[in-house]
């Protein structure tokens, strides 16, 4: 790939389209290409390696062929880049490939407003656009101010609890009150969904959905020191999702557990095998409006009035 | 409602069950029931507990069944053949070689699914499917009756009386089509359905409601503002409703000899699929909603008379021809067809819904084997414009808008409409404006059977037919079908293989508004 001004990033677009349209003599390409773009995905914050991130987009787009916007800090850069790419997997019985376009803005520290700012211009119109904030929470006011200029210009905000300390979790409830008409998505929110859905399951059976108003003691075991954000959010899950809401435990253990106290006796449910980020990243990215149960967990979750 | 759901985002993960397979040695098991299964699998979609039992006349054990089933999983699935994903899922697979109508067979598998019970915690819970020829459903469904299997409580009684803070188990069974020959036998084969099982155990099977494509009818139709206000007799013209097939019968002769072209694909495809498109928006995405609106759009189906069969329905049937460049037998050729069979190969109709949305608005519906190509589809096609504007394109020159539901293959939607052709006179020429669903959402599809099993798992009948639906549909098409048995075809075999079905087919449209469009070639 090589770099091109920020500016020129839809030619470059332009030119790496018609290439593959047209493919030059000797090249590899055999199965026609579709230019395909089902949603935006701005991906911005800080944290992880930029090569992890490429191969999980990738593996993102097979199932939502989008145009991802990555927009990183370049300590060794002297100004804006860019660097474009379209990546391509084969469809159905593999006789079309499906392409999708990554685009990768670097800038200095110092330009790095300038660069989001451009974000707006860049995404294609019509379609939802998402923003995956990496990392923690927004805490410094650049950070902040970097959020709320993308904030403007996306519907769905994605964060990452996983590594939320208490404090953290408390500032992500603040981000989504300060954000009313956006809707908030979280991944780790998203690795919970197989682990709610076996309590859920629970309760499926008409028996048991009696039991649950006797549901008033629970306790769910991590491994580890403090209670990470993943077990205090399925904690605000249950507390508000259920009336009268009943005192969840969190307990230090080796395994995931959650236990629930019921007339008929304790029922365990471990914790199935979370999904990949990219798994999840793919579910949140399903999800177009907000998600109220979420938002309520998470004010359950870190004592915040909704 | 259990709160724990709302909003969980995850597809309701049925319940344990047992899934016997009745009939597991032929073809509809090895192309599409274990594929089915192997990708629910593959997908983690199956509950824990879940076991197959395979119960025919083939003489196979255990390790013959799995070892047959592995070789089709990897011939016909959807996900590519995983050992990781295959090993634990073979080892849920039982096979009990049965006699169909034999009282000791049962008594065995009974006792098979009680083990199985026990074992896997399914609590009873049964899945009955009937893969086998029509003639063994009756018994199959009376054994099912006597040996208990039909109660689930019966199963496992100790756990149905002991009320251990469960729901009670079920049992449900899925019958393929055809549900029936005729009216009379369709309402024999309900009747002991009904006496052994409860209508809410029953699930009449069409796979074609489980295909994204047919479920999208709904959707297009009812999540969009803009195509409810001309979905109507104001605009639409007329409909057609193609599904055509390039193959013959292959090996089936012998029992399509019995069935015929409007038995096969007639009686159950072709209507589910006229009802989806002309029925009213249902009050509620219920099962019992959205089957009301579709029993009550076919019964404002116009009924015909035997006499009225002979201009408003054509059967033909193929002789020799070509197909994809080469050449192929006639239907009489066929093994197992008689060498003057009158049974029908291709089947249309025009038929006319007396209701306020459609009130004369033909639809013209047609099947057939050994057509030019493989497709199904549904063409709505609008009225013209009131008057033409644009001199160098006259009124009578401009195509009318038509949206197509492509059902299969390369599954979508696409819309006509006209536009100015780039230049300096204004010439208008039809343009096409499409949405593949293959290459707009770039995961695949779930095949049809997986659907409709997990749906049959988890207790949801929506996309399944009603015993009232398909009583409905044999008696619009029984007029037919007498006609047709009173008079032998003079001109069969009456097309050519590789064509689009009999001359006397456009004969439906005569007399119609729409007599100078004639069937589309898809």
């Amino acid at each position: 790939m090589n770099a091109v001004e920020i500016g020129g990033i839809e030619r470059e677009l332009s030119r790496l389209w018609s290439e593959l349209a047209h493919p030059q003599p000797g090249s590899t390409q055999t199965a026609p290409v579709l230019r395909t773009c089902t949603l935006n995905l701005v991906v911005a914050g800080c944290g992880g390696e930029q090569a992890d991130l490429a191969s999980l987009l990738a593996e993102v787009a097979v199932r939502h062929p989008a145009r991802c916007i990555v927009v990183l800090g370049d300590d060794e850069g002297e100004r804006p880049r860019a660097w474009v790419n379209i990546t391509c997997h084969a469809a159905g019985r593999g006789q079309q490939q499906v392409c999708s376009e990554q685009l990768i803005l670097k800038a200095p520290a110092g330009a790095l407003h300038e660069v989001i700012g451009s974000v707006a211009g860049l995404l294609v119109a019509d379609l939802p656009a998402f923003l995956w904030w990496r990392g923690r929470s927004p805490a410094s006011d650049l950070e902040k101010e970097r959020f709320n200029h993308l904030a403007r210009v996306v519907d769905r905000a994605v964060l990452d609890s996983a590594r939320f300390s208490g404090e953290q979790l408390a500032g992500a409830a603040e981000l989504v009150r300060a954000y009313p008409r956006l809707a908030f998505g979280d991944l780790n929110w998203a690795r919970l969904t197989s682990w709610r859905a076996a309590v859920a399951q629970v309760f499926d059976p008409p028996a048991m959905q009696a039991q649950l108003a006797s549901l008033s003691r629970a306790r769910i075991a991590h491994p580890g020191g403090e209670p990470n954000a993943t077990v205090r959010l399925l904690a605000g899950w249950l507390q508000s999702r259920l009336q009268p809401p009943p005192v969840v435990e969190l307990t230090r253990s080796d395994a995931e557990v959650v236990e629930l106290d019921l007339p008929c006796g304790t029922i365990r449910v471990p914790r199935p095998a979370p999904p990949t980020d990219a798994q999840a990243l793919s579910e949140e990215l399903r999800i177009l409006g907000r998600d109220a149960v979420f938002k309520q967990a998470l004010y359950a979750a870190t004592g915040s009035p909704e | 409602m259990n709160p724990l759901r709302e909003s969980l985002r995850l597809p309701h993960t049925p319940e344990p069950c047992t899934f016997v397979i009745f009939g597991a040695s032929g073809d509809l098991t090895r192309r599409k029931l274990m594929p089915a299964l192997y990708a629910l699998a593959a997908e983690q979609r199956l509950p824990g507990g879940f076991s197959v039992v395979g119960a025919a006349r083939s003489q196979w054990n255990d390790a013959q069944f799995r070892e047959r089933m592995r070789a089709a999983v990897a011939e016909f699935s959807r996900i590519p053949f995983q050992s990781a994903v295959w090993e634990p899922f073979a080892a849920s697979l039982f096979y009990l070689p049965v006699e169909y109508d034999d009282s000791l067979h049962h008594a065995r598998l009974k006792e098979m699914v009680r083990t199985l019970a026990t074992q896997k915690g399914t609590r009873g819970n049964s899945l009955f499917y009937l893969a086998t020829p029509p003639s063994a459903f009756l018994p199959i469904i009376r054994r099912l009756g006597e040996s208990g299997l039909a109660c689930p409580a019966a199963v496992l009684p100790e756990v149905a009386a002991s009320g251990q803070g469960v729901g009670p188990p079920w049992a449900r069974i899925i019958v393929e089509k055809p549900f029936g020959r005729d009216l009379a036998s369709a309402r024999e084969l309900d009747g002991l359905l009904q006496q052994v099982f409860g209508e809410e155990q029953v699930y009449r099977i069409d796979h074609y409601l489980g295909k994204e494509t047919v479920q999208n009818i709904l959707v297009f139709r009812f999540a969009n503002g803009i195509f409810e206000p001309v979905w109507n007799r104001r605009y639409v013209d007329h409909v057609q409703i193609t599904v055509a097939e390039s193959i013959g019968v292959e090996e089936r002769g012998a029992y399509y000899e019995e069935s015929g072209a409007l038995r096969d694909m007639v009686q159950n495809h072709l209507m589910q699929l006229l009802a989806l498109v002309a029925m009213e928006p249902p009050a509620a995405f219920g099962a019992r909603e959205v089957r009301q609106e579709k029993e009550k759009l076919l019964r404002a189906i116009r009924p015909m008379s035997r006499e009225q069969a002979a201009h408003m329905a054509v059967r033909g049937q193929y002789g020799p021809g070509a197909i994809a460049g080469a050449a192929v037998p006639g239907y009489r050729q066929e093994k197992g067809v008689a060498p003057d069979s009158r049974t029908e190969t291709f089947a249309a109709l025009r038929l006319l819904i007396d209701n306020w949305r459609w009130a004369g608005v033909p639809f013209f519906l047609r099947s057939g084997k050994r057509l030019p190509r493989r497709v199904t589809e549904i063409a709505v096609r609008f009225r013209r414009p009131p008057l033409g504007l644009f001199p160098e394109t006259p009124l009578d020159q401009l195509e009318s808008n038509l949206f197509a539901f492509r059902i299969q293959p390369d599954e979508g939607i696409s819309l006509r409409f006209e536009a100015k052709v780039p230049g300096q006179e204004l010439h208008v020429r039809p343009v096409n404006m499409e949405f593949r669903y293959g290459t707009s959402f770039g995961a695949a599809a779930p095949e049809a059977y997986e659907t409709l099993l997990l749906d049959a798992m988890r207790g949801d009948a929506t996309h399944f037919a009603w015993s009232e639906t398909v009583e409905t549909c044999w008696a619009l098409l029984e007029p037919v079908l007498e006609a047709w048995a009173a008079e032998a075809p003079a001109d069969f075999p009456n097309y050519e293989a590789g064509t689009w079905g009999p001359a006397a087919a456009d004969r439906l449209f005569e007399g119609t508004s729409c007599e100078a469009a004639g069937w589309r070639r898809p």
